[in-house]
């Protein structure tokens, strides 16, 4: 064999940490969501309205995710009003525009007071939605 | 979903051994803080800076977290928690970290930002609902 045949081959997947930042910098907006600023950075608020605040009693039978509903009307630690979710009235938001669909629910009760829920699951088998009555 | 941010130290756990996600294995509990979760440097609890208040247990609460592996595919699993306020009111939190309570200094798994600032007066309720999965591995 010549010694000007020999030819070494070099595979890598590995990047270096501007090569890191640069491709994950090209995945556009949803960059800035996760993480990557200085510690103590404090962000923007994202969150924003999904679906108008309406009476629960005015939303479909079921409409609305039962595993909520139970959790209200289950909790010992909460109110008696705030476990009759039928009386309350409920919005849904998104924690950042660029959801697909809303990932927050907050019920509000006749007494003033709020009951959140935050869907941080990577599957849900349904996620309900509603426009102005 | 709310987007979940992954801690860049937590890769590394994971190849360590550090993690068990199984019933059997470590507890895996939710915590409210406030700060901005800094996916570079942060990687154990004391790194972020949690609510306060009556029905707020600092290091945040068990999600009885699974882990399930069927055709090559594992799936995380945890069952809702919920959080009711007390007397006192909670001061202001953002974000839910997820980590390991049973790793040396409670190990960072994940993040999710809630997109606003939230406080919960008395007798009100934030959950944390995981619908079907927590996260899946394929």
């Amino acid at each position: 064999m010549k010694p000007h045949s020999l030819v070494t081959y070099s595979r890598t997947g590995k990047l270096t940490p501007a090569q890191k930042a640069e491709k994950f910098a090209a995945l556009g907006p949803i960059a800035k969501r996760h993480g990557r600023f200085p510690k103590g950075t404090v962000l923007p608020e994202t969150q924003v309205p999904a679906c108008p605040r309406v009476r629960v009693a005015d939303l479909p039978e079921g409409h609305l995710k039962q595993s909520h509903i139970e959790h209200l009307e289950q909790n010992q630690k909460i109110a008696s009003c705030c476990r009759h979710p039928e009386n309350h009235e409920v919005e849904a938001r998104k924690s950042h525009p660029d959801e697909e669909m809303p990932d927050i629910y907050i019920f509000y009760c006749t007494c003033g007071r709020k009951h959140r829920f935050f869907c941080i699951g990577d599957t849900d088998e349904r996620r309900p939605a509603w426009d102005a009555a | 979903m709310a987007s979940f941010t992954k801690y860049q130290d937590t890769v590394q756990q994971f190849w360590t051994a550090i993690h068990n996600l199984t019933a059997a294995g470590h507890v895996v509990k939710a915590a409210i803080h406030s700060d901005a979760p800094t996916v570079a440097t942060d990687d154990e609890l004391a790194d972020l800076t949690q609510v306060t208040g009556t029905g707020y247990t600092a290091g945040g609460e068990d999600t009885q977290n699974d882990m399930t592996e069927s055709g090559g595919t594992a799936t995380w699993t945890g069952v809702d928690v919920v959080w009711t306020a007390g007397a006192a009111d909670w001061v202001a939190g953002r974000y839910v970290a997820l980590h390991n309570d049973t790793s040396t200094t409670d190990k960072l798994l994940g993040d999710y930002d809630y997109g606003s600032n939230f406080t919960l007066l008395n007798g009100e309720t934030f959950t944390l609902d995981f619908g079907a999965s927590v996260a899946t591995l394929v």
